[in-house]
């Protein structure tokens, strides 16, 4: 209840500021170029994704492969000042997966209260909320944000969403729902938090919470806290109790902080899964994973017929520890990556990646690769 | 545009030197460095059948897989990592009441682990128990290929050289589903060779067994589910219909088992030299046969070659410091099969920088294994302590070499 009252002095008592320039998430679902770009009505985008890989694993190639990675479609409507209706579709696997990854209605009752409802883009770490190819420096998504936050991870759900301004330069951003939650296919040759996503029905008729806060103290930055939890099992059949209830709980940390032409950003999350007795030793009760990533964009203009063309290099130390409680089951990864956008939506990027694992008993293993990417927004 | 092409094509050079750099891509390990590499010159056939029973071999039976209700693991690798030994949380228990495997009791081994909705087995009051370290899996095609006479003639029953050991066989039966045509199948009495007490004769029979008996999966060869008695006939299995595997999946296993190679031996420096010697002096070559020579074979790699396992296949009474007190096939409870020293020199690579040694993984270093041998062996574990801490350790050093 204390709660509940300082959130509505919170709401009533801040300053609000209507001319704050940044996006609700730099990078998010309302910071697309395609919004930004198009005129009145229904506005329509996406972006694609197409990959060169060669990689080899402890001296044998292990894949070498041409991939349409994806296809996602956007489309955007605002239906009224209030309201505003977002959709995405991705399609992966050549067509084979088509997948509802969005599709929102968001009613502003309030700058410091929108209600949103349906197919949500779980604000679970910043990477999850700002995953689209195109955006992004290397080819390949962070270790922790593809083996222990499931990215691209959105759920059925409702819950609320908002921004408050403490002072004028800083800004506090919070979103709250209840969601479907995840499924017990987290445990099925191991566990794997990614195993159990895609439940456009709740498998336990028992509701999930993913909520987020983010403080930007200054336009240039900002550091959240997320977290995803509730039950992923069956453990009631009309009303009789078949098993115990097992819940798992993921939580992050992310942040980000651009300087001139530089960005530093970074995540970390911790899980912890409730495993069932039989399994208790082979299924891993706690993991853990972060990724620290630089960026720089240099030799802007370089080419007189693309004066918005720039080079953007990156580097990403990534690291998952996929059993907490054991020595080894890890992986680390170093990526370099150089990139060319001959305007911003578009990006040729190549990386290169070397990877240390680490199996159960710490058997070492080794990994490294290229990968040829091309990303464009359109 | 004629600057991108000035940059491209030195990002081109760039990246075609990467991919022909071998630092750069990882390496492949070197050839002897594991227990998980195939024997030189498989055909093509028999490759393809190694190379699916390696994927077998790693794969990890879920629930809707099949696997358990009641179980000790999820897969072959989960038991023998990196195809070599397991640790003492790998170890599983048999049981039994004298001879008799009790199966009504859930016998004769303890599953101590089930699905949900499903009861693991406990231990019954009064069982002889005997708990057993994953063996690695490496060289059992060679173990298999020695001619029973070769093994036999090493066996000494009633200790006629008066040397104190007497190595004899464990003669056990093979289960009907076993073909004639394979070694240890058929009716009548069969040569066991697998098993810390050589209690099993035929890699089918280990092979089926570990699906169906370690992780309760169902098989052509054992298609009826391993319940837990204890559980009051209420048998609740898995979901999954049997047999949960065909019986190709798990001869694939078999060929992937057959066709492993031990590692290659380490440097022979002149202590390793000297050890050897002491080795024989000790009289451990006595059980730890250094090498026995296969019989004609249709793959060549295991055509009459010498198999320098360093183990008679034998049983031996260790005495009562080791022994488990439950009877298996016709082995008794003081006796152990010989364990083959092969691929000593690379365990701890491959089990977390440790090592465990017997039957049940009770000894953390060589030195410590050899002063627990006791019965038949006694005199030799003698003579080891009875050497200088120099020759003691020339004779590690040898042990360390295989
Ligand atoms: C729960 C752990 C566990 C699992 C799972 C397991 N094993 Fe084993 N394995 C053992 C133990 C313990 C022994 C020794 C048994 C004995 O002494 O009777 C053994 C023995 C063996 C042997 C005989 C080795 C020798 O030289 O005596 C082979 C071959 C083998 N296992 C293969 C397999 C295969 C193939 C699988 C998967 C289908 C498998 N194991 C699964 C624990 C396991
Ligand atoms: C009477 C036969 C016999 C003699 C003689 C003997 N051993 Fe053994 N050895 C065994 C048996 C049987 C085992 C397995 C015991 C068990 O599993 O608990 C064994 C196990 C070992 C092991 C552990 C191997 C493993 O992988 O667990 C080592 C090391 C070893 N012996 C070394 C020696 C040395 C050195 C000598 C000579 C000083 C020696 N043994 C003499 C029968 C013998």
């Amino acid at each position: 209840m204390k709660i509940a009252t300082a959130a509505l002095l919170l709401l009533v008592a801040t300053a609000a500021s209507a001319d704050d320039e940044r996006p609700f998430v730099p990078g998010g679902i309302y910071d697309k170029p395609f919004i930004l770009q198009v005129g009145e009505g229904a506005k329509f985008g996406g972006y694609a994704d197409a990959q060169y890989r060669y990689e080899r694993a402890d001296g044998f190639v292990s894949e070498q492969s041409f991939i349409l990675e994806r296809i996602n479609l956007f489309a955007f409507a605002a239906l009224s000042e209030r309201v505003r209706l977002a959709a995405e579709l991705e399609f992966e696997d050549g067509g084979e997966e088509v997948k509802i990854e969005l599709a929102i209605v968001d009613f502003e009752i309030h700058q410091r209260l929108t209600f949103r409802a349906g197919i949500l883009l779980s604000p679970l770490g910043r990477f999850n909320l700002t995953h689209d190819s195109p955006a992004q420096y290397l080819v390949d998504r962070p270790l922790v944000s593809t083996r222990l936050i499931p990215t691209t991870f959105s759920e059925p759900g409702m819950g609320f969403l908002g921004a408050f301004y403490p002072t004028t330069n800083s800004r506090v951003t919070y979103e709250a729902y209840l969601v479907n939650g995840l499924d017990d296919g987290i445990l099925s040759d191991r566990t794997f938090i990614p195993g159990g996503k895609s439940n456009f029905e709740d498998n336990n008729n028992h509701p999930s919470f993913v909520g987020r806060l983010e403080v930007s103290p200054f336009p240039s930055g900002e550091i959240a806290v997320s977290a995803h939890t509730g039950p992923y099992n069956e453990w009631e059949e009309e009303g009789v109790k078949i098993d115990e209830r097992r819940d798992v709980t993921i939580v992050t940390i992310d942040g980000e902080y651009r300087f001139r032409s530089l960005a530093f950003l970074g995540e970390y999350a911790r899980d912890f899964v409730d495993i069932p007795e039989g399994f208790v030793g082979l299924f891993a009760e706690k993991q853990q994973g972060i990724y620290l990533e630089g960026r720089v964009d240099f030799l802007r203009g370089l080419f007189k017929e693309m004066p918005n063309s720039f080079f953007a290099g990156a580097v990403r130390y990534d690291y998952v520890d996929f059993d907490t409680d054991r020595e080894g089951d890890d992986h680390t990864r170093l990526t370099l990556g150089l990139g060319f956008r001959p305007v911003p939506a578009t990006v040729f990027k190549l990386d290169y990646h070397y990877n240390w694992l680490n199996d159960r008993f710490n058997i070492a293993g080794r990994e490294a690769g290229v990968v040829f990417g091309v990303a464009t927004y359109f | 545009m004629r600057n991108l092409v000035r940059y491209a094509a030195p990002l081109a050079m760039v990246w075609l030197t990467l991919v022909g750099c071998d630092t750069l891509f990882t390496e492949q390990p070197p050839a002897g460095e594991d227990f998980e590499s195939p024997l030189d010159g498989l055909d093509p056939e028999t490759a393809r059948m190694f190379a699916k029973g390696d994927e077998n071999f790693e794969h990890v039976f879920s629930v809707d897989e099949g696997v358990g209700p009641i179980f000790n693991n999820m897969s072959c690798g989960g038991c023998h990592p990196g195809d070599g030994r397991g640790t003492p949380n790998e170890a599983l228990v048999r049981f039994s009441m004298g001879t008799d495997l009790v199966p009504e009791l859930g016998g004769p081994q303890l599953q101590d682990r089930a699905i949900p909705g499903s009861q693991p087995e406990t231990l019954p009051p009064g069982a002889d128990r005997s708990l057993r370290l994953p063996p690695p899996v490496f060289g059992v095609g060679f173990i298999e290929a020695i001619p029973v006479t070769t093994i036999l003639a090493n066996a000494d029953e009633t200790d006629t050289d008066l040397d104190s050991i007497s190595g004899r066989p464990n003669w056990v039966t093979a289960p009907d589903f076993v073909p004639p045509t394979e070694v240890g199948g058929g009716p009548g009495l069969q040569l066991g060779r697998f098993g810390r007490k050589a209690n099993v004769s035929s890699l089918i029979q280990q092979v089926s067994e570990a699906y169906h008996q370690d992780m309760g999966v169902t098989s052509d060869f054992l298609p009826t589910e391993n319940e837990n008695p204890q559980a009051g006939g209420v048998a609740v299995g898995d979901d999954v219909a049997d047999p949960e595997i065909p019986a190709l999946t798990v001869l694939e296993t078999v060929v992937y088992v057959r066709f492993l190679s031990p590692p290659a031996q380490g440097e022979r420096t002149d202590q390793v030299k000297r050890g050897e010697q002491l080795f024989e002096a000790a009289a451990c070559a006595s059980c730890h046969v250094p090498s026995m020579k296969t019989g004609p074979h249709a793959i060549a790699a295991l055509n009459q070659v010498d198999v320098p396992l360093y183990s008679d296949l034998l049983l031996h009474d260790m005495g009562p410091g080791l022994a488990d007190n439950r009877p298996d096939g016709s082995a008794d409870g003081y006796e152990w099969k010989t364990a083959p020293l092969w691929g000593t020199r690379i365990i701890e690579d491959f089990l977390n920088g440790q090592v465990f040694f017997l039957h049940d993984g009770r000894a953390t270093s060589i030195r410590e294994a050899i002063q627990m041998h006791g019965g038949e062996a006694q005199p030799s574990r003698d003579n080891f302590m009875n050497l200088s801490p120099q020759e003691q350790d020339d004779l590690i050093a040898f042990i360390e070499s295989l």
